[in-house]
């Protein structure tokens, strides 16, 4: 009974068994270098731009995993997949990637509340899409409360549970992106289809490319009751499938359109006719061969390349493909995380030469070394920039992530012209971790980055998409942000020097030092005071008021001010060396403010993931440099109550 | 202190002074108050909305709810057309001419030529409780009373959308408060409460003309239907929004990509929901493919239309329950005494399917918790 | 220093009271933008940069502030007083005392602003057109004098008599403000006013201040943290020109929110009457021919939206001109911006309209011009102390060398 009556809408039927019981082959050979070429250079339209399956892949994963990389030993031919790899598997092996412990689950909390078994894992473990599913009602469920739920009034726990719903959905729309190979359509059947297909039971693309005639006869509405239902299939099909890659772009006759559509978008307008979109069908066909190749690794290598070759050659005509092999380098260098490498052997090396006699030719050596380090990185860091640069084409800063970078290389650069300036050694070491921090901090918010929108390079809404402006306030601010920070790590030193170091005993330590803070402070005056205006300026631009007393507005603002009181106090003597230095160390907590803090107060726009990560660290770097600062005050009393009652007791 | 820069002159230092304060005070908005009321006179202004008054303006389309829609006429909208404007179908009496829309008058007809009558539809948002006052607004007009409840309870009804309103029916002397005004005026009118909102159809006119088109007054309610769903616009698929509360003896099935919800119910048979985009084809096709299901012939789509209602998310359903046999597409297997019970709700750009068929015996013993089920349907929030 | 200088000189201009005002302000605007957070941005700008003074709340704690105006009307006297007459006059100072005096030119520019800037907005679908641009807060009452439009049904306006919100906000039933002009043959006595309202169909639920109406009345609502979201509704009677007092008047409901004015005929001609929101004439008319919005492919991310508009000078001559996102329409002492789009949850193919801001501001250009003044006056006043430290660190090192060397 139960089987027949489940046959009911043999159409649905035949269509819900698309979706849940795809081809179940497994992957018995690994993947080839040259696979792995091709699957990362293949195009794909997402969040506004063309990019490589690489950096798509590279997100997606460390969205779902907080890894560009996945552990799979026993589970499939590699011991760690590449990000490519597993999206080769999501496409083409989706039963055995459902296997995959991909899905990251950051509190025990979460996973409770959605009733998974926690018996056999740690804290951290992964868990597959299998395991998910299995209670995938109650995550719905959840997940839908939290929705229903205004974002302001989510907890941490509801926005963990959308996240992994989000993650979840997205490895379910992926793996049946192609689920339609094998399983033809039952449109011998339909006796109004019969004659067009000859009385056979064809697939996707067999199908599309009759989408004509198939349209014609839904138009004229001579196809009887089975026909409608499977129009009514086909359309919802096109609805649930709505979150499909964006990977077939249009052909050469439609250059003038721009929205490259997966399978599901253009099942519509094929129905309808559309030629431009027929013309699409080959590629389909090219990109279901793969996934036919089964086990056989020659026959996956040629036909990837065959769709590769196709979609590249489309993508190349429509002049879209030469920033994908640009992209692909970009990230092949690392040029972030290499230079993290080099500003921390920067550090090193001056820390190593500061123990070494004074002039000897070792300390000669280490020091060279910290400079070719500092340096090196600092190249690296810009290349990396520019790099960003030609692939966005926008000026270096347009989102918060590349605030990070730019903040770096910009405190990096002066550090270095300061140490060529004075040869002290001091703020060549500062620059080396200035740089190091930036590179560190510039990994984990690409984490992050990566949870919330996908890319490091996303689009950007209108009114930030004018490259005069970003060039010119933009930059410009963060330099102020850049020297202001620097600034503040010197102060620190100077702090440290005047209270345990030679600044105790050589005051011209300390007056030294008091330059390169004033200084560095100057120049940090001057680009946030016009960076602030010239803020104000473009805002006048856009909205018609110069100065809304919003709150990045007023984060620039505070840096300006705190900058001018501090340069008054040392004008009106209220401040010497070490008063300055304290109070360039608060400034540095009114420049991590307005950096950062000034973004979890935009409720809404950038609170989501948000408010643990970043606040915690904000918090944490507040509470620790206001400690440092009233540690300094204490001890510095403490040792001048000393110093006096030495002199008395002299 | 250090004290460093120039002395100054007493008489500068005020007048410096006075400067700083003088722009200081001009900080604070001056906030002069002008009492005498005197009106200043200019040329029309424009700020781009429609600047014209319509002749007739009523209380109901000064202060009901409205859209940011094009005006009424306006080019931009004439080349959208269809897309601007919903399409009611009803048939239209032969001494009705439709005239110019307006935001609140949704339809607006003349009625006998210029015979002065005019009978419009506008709908506001609203609840029950309304009807009486609007009642009563439009016997006020007539110089009537507020209305009694025995006289309320005793007023003929008629169904418009649907749903059952009172006939208010009303003569002598008519003013609108705007110059319109009718020495022995006539007014039929029917309200209805629907989905949160009240529809009015109000004719109104001399007393002779309302009187001899009362009849077609009540064959046009009758025939009046909402507009059909404009396009289809995904983002706004119930499909991610409904949630539902199922009896915990139905077995969850995994939906797959088509349907939204699935369960296996008693022994045999299969519940299924699903959301289409648009109409679907139209209620009257969807009971068809479904009476063809359990071998049954195509019914007229007037006898399927009149059949049983209900309402599902505020919209109103067709109830289907169906007795057949049943032949498996595809395979030559005959079941006897199939059942098939549902209900297929257009709602505004798309159509919802609920549809358990099985074994006679599951679906009859279902058939109360079906309907239990479907009224637990709710839409959550925006995704 | 020949002379002690005057004390209350020596106060105003003196560094204490700058790094005081300066960090006065600093911890304002950090109480104002975490106020944000709970209370929105136009609350947290009235009670924190608006305003003379507030008590601040820090736990149990309750501090008194002084507010912006007050700070920053102080500042401008010290900049006034120190940047100015007290400093020393030099060459070396000469870079500070012209960034002195971009600080000033901003600051006098945000009191031209204040005092002669109107702020306002215009939305237009494609094909229609404006001669005036709407405030975003402020009211007025219009009567406008119509005739038909032949075979329309239609009435159009052929004048009208305005007059502002505050000739008629402080009414009341017991002191009406009477509304009249020259040449208007009626009088509007205005017997009540609700800043924020809801004008619905009376029921049993609830209470109006004011009488009904035809069934319908004013509900007064609170006040809303957003000036824009208050609609004000007035309650009036009518009398004809000349009438010693308001009784036999026609009773009207005027609401913000109408979607038609309220109607009064008399000596065989008709009048509209609207409470709207205050109308500035713009110099030029403003005709939008197209409106483009364009989302980045597969994103509902809008990448651009820009209108192609006409700009209609009195001569007649039409000047198109193609307005979006930071490119406004600089012309006649008013700049128009690309600002917003409509409606919200607009379907594919509904017709769009587009919003613009206009502003009529004297300084418009004078932050800008600051902003270079500062930035040379800061290159001017550090550059050649770095300069000075760079010759000086290497004219060490080359002795040390040196001595080294020897």
């Amino acid at each position: 009974m139960k089987s027949l009556f489940q046959t009911i809408a043999v159409l649905g039927a035949v269509l819900v068994a698309l979706a849940s019981q795809a081809f179940s082959q497994k992957r018995t050979f690994a993947y080839t270098p040259e696979m792995l070429d091709l699957l990362r250079s293949i195009p794909i339209q997402d969040g506004g731009r063309i990019k490589p399956l690489e950096t798509f892949a590279d997100f997606t994963l460390l969205a779902i995993n907080n890894k560009r990389s996945l552990k799979v030993e026993g589970l499939a031919p590699e011991k760690t997949l590449s990000s490519e790899a597993f999206l080769a598997d999501l496409l083409f092996f989706p039963e055995q990637a459902k296997d995959y412990p991909c899905f990251v689950i950051a509190d025990k909390g979460t996973a409770v509340a959605i009733g998974l078994e926690l018996e056999n894992k740690r804290k951290r473990d992964r868990y597959t899409f299998n395991e998910l599913n299995s209670v995938r009602n109650e995550l719905d469920g959840r997940a839908m409360e939290a929705m229903r739920r205004d974002s302001k009034n989510r907890s941490t726990l509801d926005r963990q549970i959308l996240n992994l719903w989000r993650n979840v959905r997205l490895v379910e729309d992926i793996s049946s992106e192609l689920a339609f190979v094998g399983h033809p359509l039952p449109t011998a059947t339909i006796p109004a289809l019969a004659q067009v297909f000859q009385g056979q039971d064809v697939e996707l693309p067999q199908f599309l490319a009759k989408a004509p005639q198939v349209g014609q006869i839904a138009t004229q509405g001579g196809g009887g009751p089975e026909f409608a239902e499977l129009q009514s299939e086909l359309m919802h099909l096109i609805e649930r499938n709505m979150m499909g890659l964006g990977l077939f772009p249009p052909g050469i006759d439609g250059l003038d359109r721009e929205t490259w559509t997966s399978w599901s978008e253009w099942l519509d307008p094929a129905l309808m006719g559309d030629s431009v979109t027929l013309a699409k069908i080959p590629m389909l066909e090219s990109l279901a061969q793969v996934a036919r190749a089964g086990q056989d690794p020659e026959a996956f290598t040629a036909r990837l390349k065959d769709f590769h070759s196709k979609v590249v050659a489309i993508a190349k005509a429509r002049g879209e493909y030469d920033k994908v092999d640009k992209e692909i380098s970009f990230y092949k260098w690392d040029y972030f995380f290499n230079s993290l490498y080099l500003f921390v052997f920067g550090f090193l090396f001056v820390a190593v030469a500061w123990l070494l006699s004074e002039g000897s030719k070792a300390q000669k050596i280490c020091l060279g070394g910290a400079w070719v380090a500092t340096a090196g990185g600092l190249a690296l860091l810009i290349t990396g920039i520019t790099m960003r640069c030609i692939l966005r084409h926008r000026p270096p800063v347009s989102t918060l992530y590349e605030t990070i970078l730019f903040i770096a290389a910009v405190g990096v650069l002066v550090g270095l012209f300061v140490e060529w300036a004075n040869r002290q050694r001091i703020a060549l070491a500062v620059s080396a971790v200035m740089g190091a921090i930036g590179m560190f901090m510039a990994a984990r918010y690409e984490l992050q980055e990566a949870v919330t929108s996908g890319d490091t390079m996303p689009s950007l809404v209108a009114v930030l998409d004018t490259n005069f402006w970003l060039a010119t306030h933009v930059t410009t601010i963060n330099m102020g942000y850049a020297a202001g920070l620097l600034a503040s790590i010197l102060a620190h030193v100077y702090l440290f020097s005047a209270l345990f170091g030679k600044g105790r005993r050589d005051p011209k330590v300390l007056s030294n030092l008091y330059r390169m803070v004033y200084g560095v402070l100057a120049f940090s005056l001057l680009f946030s005071v016009v960076g602030t205006i010239l803020g104000g300026v473009w805002a006048n631009d856009s909205w018609g008021r110069f100065w809304g007393w919003d709150p990045k507005e007023n984060g620039a603002l505070m840096i300006c001010l705190a900058e001018l009181a501090l340069v008054h106090a040392r004008l009106g003597g209220y401040l010497k060396g070490f008063g300055m230095a304290v109070g360039t160390v608060l400034l540095g907590i009114v420049i991590a403010f307005s950096w950062w803090g000034v973004n979890l107060l935009n409720i809404g726009l950038h609170s989501y993931g948000f408010t643990e990560g970043v606040f915690g660290w904000l918090l944490l770097f507040i509470f620790s440099e206001l400690a440092i600062v009233v540690l300094a005050g204490v001890i510095r009393v403490v040792q001048s109550a000393g110093d006096s009652s030495n002199l008395q007791g002299t | 202190m250090k004290t460093f820069g120039m002395n100054l002159e007493p008489a500068r230092t005020r007048l410096v002074l006075a400067g700083a304060l003088l722009a200081l005070s001009g900080l604070s908005a001056c906030d002069s108050s002008n009492a005498s009321g005197e009106m200043r006179r200019q040329a029309p202004t424009s700020v781009g909305r429609g600047e014209m008054v319509p002749a007739g303006v009523t209380p109901e389309m000064r202060f009901g709810s409205r859209s940011m829609t094009p005006p009424a006429g306006h080019d931009a909208a004439a080349a959208q057309g269809s897309h601007a404007l919903p399409e009611f179908e009803y048939d239209l009496p032969d001494t009705w001419k439709q005239i110019a829309r307006t935001d609140i008058r949704l339809l607006n007809f003349s009625v006998q030529g210029d015979s002065g009558a005019t009978c419009y539809l506008s709908v506001l948002g609203g609840s029950v409780e309304g009807i009486r006052d609007n009642v009563d607004r439009w016997r006020r007009q007539f110089g009537l009373p507020a209305i009694t409840d025995e006289e309320l309870a005793g007023l003929p009804t008629l169904k418009l959308f649907g749903e059952v309103g009172p006939v208010v029916s009303a003569s002598g002397p008519f003013a609108d408060g705007m110059g319109g005004e009718i020495a022995d005026a006539g007014l039929r009118g029917l309200i209805v409460h629907r989905g949160g909102a009240l529809a009015f159809l109000k004719l109104v006119g001399p007393r002779e003309v309302v009187g001899a088109e009362a009849a077609n007054f009540d064959r046009f309610a009758e025939s009046l239907n909402l507009p059909t769903a404009p396009t289809v616009e995904p983002s706004q698929s119930g499909a991610s929004r409904l949630t539902v509360v199922a009896p915990p003896e139905w077995k969850v099935k995994d939906p797959g990509s088509v349907r939204l919800y699935s369960y296996e119910v008693g022994d045999g048979g299969d519940l299924s929901v699903m959301f289409l985009p648009g109409e679907a084809g139209g209620v009257p096709m969807n009971i068809n493919r479904w009476r063809g299901q359990v071998g049954l012939d195509a019914a007229p789509e007037a006898d399927l239309l009149a059949g049983e209602r209900m309402t599902v998310l505020g919209e109103e359903g067709w109830w289907v329950d169906l007795e057949g046999s049943y032949k498996g597409m595809g395979t030559d297997v005959l079941v006897d005494k199939a059942g098939l019970i549902g209900v297929v709700v257009p709602m505004a750009s798309e159509t919802l399917f609920v549809k358990l068929a099985g074994p006679l015996d599951v679906v009859q013993a279902e058939k109360e918790r079906v309907r239990a089920y479907i009224q637990s349907f709710q839409m959550g929030g925006q995704q | 220093m020949k002379d002690k200088p005057n004390p209350v000189v020596r106060l105003l201009g003196s560094y204490g009271l700058c790094i005081t005002l300066l960090l006065l302000l600093l911890i304002l605007t950090f109480a104002g933008t975490w106020y944000q957070v709970e209370a929105g941005l136009f609350q947290a700008q009235k009670r924190y940069f608006e305003s003379w003074g507030l008590i601040q709340h820090l736990g149990p704690l309750r501090i008194p502030l002084p507010g912006g105006m007050l700070v920053m009307g102080l500042l401008a006297v010290n900049l006034l007083f120190g940047g100015f007459v007290r400093i020393r006059k030099s060459a070396r100072t000469a870079g500070v005392l012209i960034v002195h005096t971009g600080i000033a030119m901003l600051l006098l520019a945000g009191i031209v602003k204040q005092q002669m800037s109107d702020d306002g907005g215009v939305m237009l679908f494609e094909g229609e057109s404006a001669t005036h641009y709407q405030d975003h807060y402020h009211w007025e009452v219009a009567v406008r004098e119509l005739e038909p439009v032949p075979s329309s049904g239609m009435l159009r306006s052929t004048g009208e008599w305005v007059v502002g919100e505050e000739s008629f906000r402080k009414a009341t039933a017991d002191a009406p403000a009477r509304l009249k002009a020259e040449g208007m043959p009626f009088d509007i006595w205005v017997r009540g006013y609700a800043a924020n309202s809801q004008v619905m169909p009376k029921g049993p639920m609830w209470n109006s201040p004011f009488p009904v109406v035809e069934g319908f009345a004013i509900r007064a609502m609170e006040k809303s943290d957003q000036a824009e979201a208050n609609f004000p509704a007035l309650y009036a009677e009518i009398t004809p020109a000349g009438s010693t007092s308001e009784v036999g008047g026609m009773p009207v409901l005027l609401w913000g929110m109408a979607n038609a004015p309220a109607m009064y005929s008399i000596g065989g001609r008709s009048y509209a009457i609207d409470v709207r929101k205050k109308r500035y004439p713009m110099p030029f008319e403003l005709k939008l021919i197209k409106f483009t919005k364009e989302d980045h492919p597969r994103t509902r991310m809008a990448r651009v939206f820009s209108s192609h508009v006409e700009k209609i000078t009195e001569g007649g001559e039409s000047i198109p001109v193609h307005i979006q996102m930071n490119e406004p329409l600089r012309s006649g002492g008013v700049t128009v911006f690309q600002s917003s789009w409509g409606p919200e949850n607009a379907r594919p193919n509904t017709p769009l309209f587009s919003g613009f801001s206009v502003v009529r501001n004297p300084s418009d250009k004078w932050p800008e011009w600051s902003c270079w003044v500062i930035a040379f006056g800061m290159t001017l006043a550090f550059g050649p102390r770095l300069l000075k430290y760079l010759g000086k660190e290497s004219m060490q090192r080359r002795r040390a060398a040196e001595g080294k060397v020897q």
